[in-house]
């Protein structure tokens, strides 16, 4: 059963059970409604305070959902037909083994089709319009078994097989006609290592059916027509289709596999190997997607806590309201259980309705957010993937269960809480007289199930539970000795002990076991726990220490917000969370933004071309150069597998494009940039370096992580890699290693990669541009160093952008919710008002005070979000980016502080006009009405 | 039903405020109560009369000594145990009336019969019944709101009478009204007793006590002294 399932079905039951208490207690339905629609105003700023929860979840949820089927329906479409790929390792073969295989008995009736193919990374450059492309992938095919392939759709809506084509017609995808703005009929010349080609552009194939194979930008000939190129009768690829669709023909491509490989055991015993490479880029590209879910939902889990925070500041503030009316219920023999069953009835009202009505802002910020995902989400670009927003009643419905049954949850435990009251008193809106009791029986023993419970957690072998357990551990001494001491001093000693805990050990794991790589969801929800349990814990020490403000200020106009340590703990943390999670991700962005200088190594442009020598740049373009060095490169195109991805996860075997740097002994002596991190055993950039010469299996990347340990099939098979350092993202994208770490991928053709330094004084993106013209038309690629950085931290800029969109949501609820509850402090302290205005306190005065109150709390929420956010943003930045120095934006922060007290200012001024309206005689007279 | 003459009896009842200033509001209290008895509790302010009178009901929990209720030992109760006890044998009416605002006059009357389960048709019905006793069926759907200070106040007593209780406690049941309207309700109360309705109040209106078959005064937490009236004389008598 999926989870949404469950949800919706405790959902029925919950609201099930609740409408047939209602049948069953009339009186309590009766009630709870007449309560809810008493004032539709007060009843319409709950429900708003309450849609946070539903709106958060259902905008987690479509992303998710969005992100899935986008991927895999990009994933389906960019290897159309094909399933299963024989290949040499990347080598050529023969065509015999294609025949071998279709007229292979243990195929028949499995397959939809069998064809040769080649697959090699080159450059087209289009003659008529002077343009270029480097990094194209070379699709040959053979038309005479294209037909179970499907057929390419041209751009004018014409099919066909290929068997038109001719020995010089080719066809260009989508993406490279638009980057060389060819047309049909232009003048091609294609480049493959060392060989060159001509060609005529006889169409573009749309983006559907084998037009959209590969992704890439791609260029579709004949084998006949790839020959000068390639050789005749040489191939590189069998592509087989397995009959079904969707998911079915991923079964059966998995069932026939087995089949496969006997017969090519019959055929050549060694060098072939076949691989479910559809089965397998789906299965990986869902995984990703999954992997995205809970930094989403740990995301979401902060600001859900916010808005939690908020609807029990609600409960409470309602309940304060009634509570006379709450205790001659009690006077009159309703149980306490009644009492809870008849808020928690009408907080199930109010829950249903905030949910139903949060689902719209749930699907905007949801259509917000995958909307950005084309930006942001590098999968989604590395494919050229379409969007697909995905919406489904089920979402819909599940999230509209989750954020009632939240809400339900919340206030069940409010009620619990708030039906607690001497009776006497209460009916008399006196203050509960000072409680006597000594610690029962329950309690003591619910002190000793947390502690054991603690211990058991501290004993365990998992991160998280261990940190959660050290808090509980405290609380539970804190709690056996409350009593003995000061309750403020008690508060104090416990909140602080608990966050010197929740941040020594987050350091701790973070520096000696916890690394963000391998464990992205584990260090998420471990950051999370972190951030929500330090929050709470310095709330309390904020809210139990407020008093001192009365030093400075009346201390009747202060003690409604200093002498309620609860209330004010709630929205302190609500608002601390926020701007805890809000800070963090400043740090986070910060950090991760490259130093273009340090991380390109003083380089501004990198050129790509074929061949194995230098490009001979023309005089008075290297008259601008200051300093350049030659990278051999190669593209290998093949599967590989990762033991961390950009999105944390490891990655199984997929296909993937990657280049390759190899450098020369001499090019090792010394980084050719600074490394953005590097493996704990290296005690610097060019000890690195020094083991890069000596063993094989270690590389550094500008893609990958270090630790990272990479799979890739090389000429004898797979060959393992292990990342030791790694450049900012964006900086040499693939895979740098010595001449024999990179032996084994020697089949692919040779380019260069040079890095300019230019002259001070030298534009980069113009001499970048003047580059490309210059060497036309030898499929030239010269890029500014910064554009590379800048695309490989475009990842995290967006990824901030999207939390920033939902901090921005929190921060909204949260500052709003300030405003709901001054609203609501003045009808419930109404009987105070007038007290303090007879006594002679003016109006003016209580006007301050409200807004006074609320920016106090605001500033409780700030100093406790900010320490949190730079603590945590500090640890996780000096584990995320060793050695890299901690950035805080300060001016951000002081924007956002600013407009938090601005807002909190703001947001109450409607309630301190009310309070200054509040006629003292009419405030004191006031009956419960 | 217990067939003691006493309905409420009350011995060495102690009660403790704690705080920073320890307060003993009940010293030793011993009390009884006749059924069918109409007790006014008088004394000066912080003498203790609305804390006895809490006790006494059971909405209050109290220190040391005992609390029987027409056979029942409130102490050994549960606080369950004593709201379902409350909800069948005791009514009460309160000096701030205490209607809830969301629900009319018949609503309001009708909550001690729907929470011991009784229909929502004879509920209405009985609910109505009272409310014309009292004279308000003309004011049965309307609000508190829309009701003046004395007919609110004879909404709660007919709460307070609705289920036929054991005893009915009164704190300061006319503190909120003018001397025509207290007349009323005095009377109201009165009346109530004549047919036989046990009624224990705290008042510090003579004019209300003097209507009660027997005065019980307090101060500092301790009965001072007790006496009792033939509702014709004027003023407390021993």
């Amino acid at each position: 059963m999926s989870l949404a399932a469950a949800l919706i079905g405790l959902f029925v039951l919950t609201y099930g059970a609740l409408a047939l208490i209602a049948f069953r207690r009339p009186l309590l339905a009766r009630l709870a409604y007449r309560e809810a629609v008493r004032r539709p105003w007060q009843t319409a700023l709950v429900i708003a305070g309450l849609t946070v929860g539903t709106a958060l979840i259902l905008m987690a949820q479509i992303n998710g959902d969005s992100m899935s089927n986008t991927l895999t329906a990009a994933t389906y479409k960019s290897w159309g037909r094909v399933d299963l790929l024989v290949t040499a390792n990347g080598d050529f073969f023969s065509s015999d083994v294609t025949a071998r295989l279709a007229t292979d008995p243990r195929l028949h009736g499995s397959v939809r089709g069998i064809q040769s193919g080649v697959e090699v990374v080159g450059s087209v450059a289009d003659l008529d319009q002077s343009l270029d492309k480097p990094t194209v992938r070379l699709i040959g095919f053979d038309p005479q078994a294209q037909g179970p392939f499907g057929s390419f759709t041209l751009r004018d809506g014409q099919t066909t097989a290929g068997d038109d084509l001719g020995a010089t017609g080719v066809l260009l995808s989508q993406s490279l006609a638009k980057s060389l703005q060819a047309k049909t009929g232009d003048r091609l010349k294609v480049t493959f290592g060392q060989t060159v080609a001509d060609y005529r552009v006889a169409g573009t194939a749309r983006s559907e059916g084998p037009g959209a194979y590969g992704s890439q930008p791609a260029l579709f000939g004949t084998l006949d027509a790839f020959a000068p190129l390639t050789g005749t009768g040489r191939i590189n690829v069998v592509r087989i289709s397995a009959l079904g669709d969707g998911a079915a023909e991923l079964d059966n491509s998995q069932r026939i596999a087995p089949a496969v490989t006997a017969t090519l055991h019959d055929v050549m015993p060694a060098g072939l190997a076949v691989r479910t490479a559809k089965a397998d880029d789906v299965n990986e590209i869902v995984k990703l997607a999954d992997a995205e879910r809970p930094v989403t939902f740990a995301l979401g889990i902060v600001i859900v806590l916010a808005g939690t925070a908020l609807v029990v500041s609600l409960a409470l503030a309602l309940a304060e309201e009634r509570r006379p009316r709450l205790a001659i219920l009690r006077a009159l023999g309703l149980s306490r259980t009644g009492l809870v069953v008849a808020s928690v009835l009408e907080g199930a009202i109010y829950a249903l309705a905030a949910a139903a009505l949060g689902a719209l802002p749930g699907i905007g910020a949801g259509w917000l957010m995958v909307s950005s995902a084309a930006t942001h989400v590098p999968e989604i670009q590395e494919k050229n993937a379409a969007i697909v927003f995905s919406v489904s009643v089920e979402a819909i419905v599940a999230s509209i269960a989750a954020g009632a049954l939240i809400t339900v949850a919340t206030l069940v435990a409010a009620s619990i809480r708030t039906t607690r009251m001497t009776i006497a008193s209460a009916v008399r809106a006196l203050p509960d007289p000072p409680s006597n009791r000594v610690p029962s029986g329950l309690r003591t023993g619910g002190v000793a199930i947390v502690g054991m419970a603690s211990v058991a957690a501290l004993l365990s072998g998992d991160a998280t539970l261990r940190l959660v357990g050290g808090v509980g551990a405290i609380l539970a001494i804190g709690l056996a000795l409350r009593g003995r001491m000061p309750n403020r001093l008690w508060a104090t000693i416990v909140g602080l002990g608990a966050a010197a805990w929740l941040f020594g050990v987050y350091g701790l794991l973070v520096a000696t076991y916890l690394t963000y790589t391998s464990q992205a969801a584990t260090g998420t929800y471990m950051l999370v726990a972190t951030l929500a349990l330090g929050v709470a814990t310095l709330s309390t020490v904020v809210a139990v220490n407020m008093r001192a403000v009365e030093r400075f200020v009346p201390r009747s106009l202060v003690a409604q917000l200093t002498r309620r340590p609860s209330k004010l703990w709630l929205a302190t943390s609500s608002l601390g969370l926020i701007l805890a999670l809000f800070t963090f991700m400043g740090i986070f962005v910060a950090s991760s933004s490259p130093d273009y200088r340090k991380d390109s190594g003083g380089f501004d442009v990198s050129v790509l071309t074929a061949g194995a020598s230098s490009p001979n740049l023309a005089p008075a373009l290297q008259s601008k150069v200051d300093r350049q060095l030659a990278l051999s490169t190669r593209h290998y195109l093949g599967p590989v597998r990762s033991s961390t991805s950009l999105s944390g996860e490891p990655l199984d075997w997929h296909q993937a494009l990657l280049p390759l740097y190899e450098l020369a002994d001499s090019q090792l002596t010394e980084p050719i940039a600074a490394l953005a991190d590097r493996g704990a055993r290296f005690s610097n950039d060019a000890a690195v370096f020094g083991a890069l010469k000596t063993d094989p299996t270690l590389v550094v990347s500008g893609l990958y992580r270090s630790g990272t340990t990479l799979s890739l099939v090389g000429r004898n098979g797979p060959v393992q890699l292990t990342v030791a350092g790694s450049y900012k993202t964006g900086f040499l994208p693939g895979i740098i290693g010595s001449s024999s770490s990179m032996a084994a991928f020697s089949a692919a053709p040779q380019e260069t990669t040079l890095l300019l330094k230019l002259k001070p004084g030298v534009d980069p993106a113009v001499f970048a541009l003047d580059v490309r013209r210059s060497l036309f038309p030898s499929g030239v690629e010269a890029v500014p160093t910064r554009d590379l950085l800048d695309a490989g931290s475009a990842a995290v800029r967006n990824f901030a952008a999207e939390a920033q969109l939902l901090i921005t949501a929190g921060l909204l609820a949260g500052v709003l919710s300030l405003g709901i509850l001054a609203m609501r402090a003045v009808v419930e302290r109404r009987r105070s008002i007038g007290v303090l205005r007879a006594v002679g306190f003016q109006s003016r005065q209580l006007m301050l005070a409200v807004v006074g109150e609320s920016l106090l709390t605001a500033a409780g929420g700030i100093v406790v979000g900010l320490f949190i956010g730079l603590i945590l943003g500090s640890l996780f930045i000096q584990e995320y980016f060793p050695g890299s120095p901690v950035s805080i934006q300060f001016g951000q922060l002081a924007l956002v502080v600013g407009l938090v007290l601005g807002t909190a200012a703001a947001v109450t001024v409607l309630p301190a006009l009310a309070v200054a309206r509040t006629a003292p005689a009419e405030a004191l007279r006031v009956a419960d009405s | 039903m217990n067939t003691d003459s006493m309905i409420v009896r009350a011995s060495r009842l102690r009660k403790v405020y704690r705080g920073a200033n320890e307060v003993e509001a009940l010293r030793g209290i011993d009390l009884e109560v006749e059924r069918g008895e109409m007790v006014a509790i008088v004394g000066p302010s912080g003498s203790g009369k609305t804390t006895l009178l809490n006790c006494l009901s059971g909405l209050d929990a109290f220190d040391g000594g005992q609390v029987v209720v027409d056979g029942q030992d409130l102490s050994k109760m549960s606080d369950r145990a004593r709201t379902a006890y409350r909800s069948k044998n005791m009514g009460f009416v309160f000096q701030a009336f205490n209607l809830l605002p969301v629900l009319s006059a018949v609503e309001n009357v009708e909550i001690p019969l729907l929470l011991q389960n009784l229909s929502s048709r004879d509920s209405r019905r009985r609910a109505l019944e009272m409310l014309e006793t009292l004279g308000l069926a003309h004011r049965a759907n309307h609000r508190p709101d829309q009701l003046s200070g004395g007919e609110q106040q004879r909404v709660a007593v007919a709460r307070a009478l609705v289920h036929k209780p054991a005893v009915v406690w009164a704190d300061e049941p006319t503190g909120n009204l003018d001397t025509e309207v207290t007349q009323v309700i005095v009377e109201l109360l009165v009346r109530m007793n004549m047919d036989g309705q046990t009624i224990v109040l705290v008042t510090h209106n003579p004019q209300v006590a003097e209507r009660a078959r027997r005065t019980v005064r307090m101060r500092d937490g301790r009965i001072e002294r007790a006496g009792s009236s033939d509702r014709s004389a004027v003023g407390v008598t021993q």
